[in-house]
């Protein structure tokens, strides 16, 4: 994201947001965010937090991905490489997938209701 | 919490385990408020009025001198269980979560070492800056704000041919996060940020109840269980062993709801 800032363009990015437990994590892309994830996946895994993915939510502003996105990403799969590492999604369907939601359809997050679509 | 910062320094924290004075005693009393009152029934105005101030202090710097909590205080932890709705409606079994009220006195000192904390923290920020929580001076609409900005800028730059206006975002839930932080990983992330490691002691043996805590229920009875988490707040219990199986509402007591906690007193 790009903002004005002090006259000058400044290139933004914003990961995540987190207020105690309660998670925001963001991608330009939906590698990316599935990127993300791995590393959020991957450190539960090993501090024994546990992420519902049928309570968390998936949306985004890109069209391709349709009114309703038609994939959504999964919090299931395996971490490679340490610290600069990837992460391999699963491919099964199940609990760890994110639910994804329409363009309109709200969703309450950090006390107040989201949508990609205002 | 276990982002490392160049800057954290253990001499930081050293006010943490300064002597308590009667000033911060009687600060937290004031400030405590109406919170609910343990098994004693003794809310923060009762001790207020008690004018045990004094006494108050020297234990709590007992406490914090020996760098350990007293014999039973821990060990013995007595907690009240009392479940109120999930949502709105009737207090049952598929329709409530526990909650443990601990003594006013020992949340006492926790908030006067809690306030320490946050004080520490308000002159060092030694917090990973995404997340708004414990630091004082932010709070939760910074991240309202930025979460909205982003869709809105996002919005408005859609259809940029470089794809920037595309945003992908995913809200997490976290089951019982408080509940299923293991201890180990408490004193990482303390230990991290360079907390003095008597602190972290006094704050992981406060959870840390092997033999179990006694639990009164508000029926009136007790017994010795064990349960992991918080001691204060939202406790992970099996529905079977506080409350009824159906329609108990949290105010009346039956038989049914005395052999439910026997049970759990046999159990444990």
């Amino acid at each position: 994201m790009w903002m004005k800032w002090g006259g000058e363009d400044r290139q933004v990015t914003v990961v995540s947001l987190h207020f105690c437990d309660d998670m925001v994590v963001y991608g330009e892309s939906f590698e990316d965010l599935q990127q993300n994830l791995g590393i959020i996946s991957e450190w539960s895994r090993a501090t024994g937090m546990k992420l519902n993915g049928g309570k968390s939510a998936y949306l985004t502003t890109d069209a391709a991905e349709g009114m309703v996105p038609a994939r959504s990403p999964t919090l299931h799969g395996v971490w490679k490489g340490g610290c600069d590492g990837s992460f391999t999604a699963s491919t099964e369907t199940g609990p760890g997938h994110l639910r994804p939601r329409g363009w309109d359809e709200e969703v309450r997050t950090l006390g107040v209701q989201q949508r990609a679509v205002s | 919490m276990l982002g490392t910062h160049a800057w954290a320094n253990g001499a930081i924290y050293a006010p943490l385990m300064l002597p308590i004075t009667t000033e911060e005693v009687d600060t937290s009393l004031k400030a405590s408020g109406s919170t609910a009152p343990g098994p004693s029934g003794l809310t923060t105005e009762a001790w207020r009025q008690a004018g045990v101030t004094e006494d108050l202090t020297a234990v709590f710097n007992d406490i914090i001198t020996r760098r350990e909590w007293p014999e039973g205080m821990v060990d013995g932890l007595i907690c009240l269980i009392f479940p109120i709705a999930k949502k709105l409606g009737i207090c049952t079994a598929d329709n409530a979560r526990p909650i443990a009220l601990l003594e006013t006195v020992l949340k006492v000192l926790t908030r006067i070492l809690g306030t320490r904390w946050k004080a520490i923290l308000q002159q060092h920020p030694v917090l990973e800056r995404n997340q708004m929580a414990f630091v004082p001076g932010v709070d939760i609409m910074e991240n309202i704000e930025v979460d909205s900005f982003l869709w809105e800028w996002c919005r408005a730059h859609q259809d940029s041919e470089d794809g920037s206006g595309h945003l992908h975002a995913s809200y997490l839930d976290c089951s019982k996060a408080y509940d299923s932080v293991a201890r180990w990983l408490t004193r990482a992330a303390m230990g991290t940020h360079k907390l003095p490691p008597e602190f972290i002691d006094l704050v992981v043996r406060l959870d840390n109840v092997p033999a179990g805590r006694q639990v009164v229920t508000e029926v009136g009875l007790t017994a010795r269980i064990s349960f992991p988490g918080m001691a204060q707040g939202e406790v992970c219990l099996r529905q079977s062993s506080w409350c009824h199986k159906t329609r108990w509402s949290g105010g009346s007591a039956n038989t049914e709801g005395q052999e439910s906690v026997d049970e759990m007193g046999r159990r444990g």
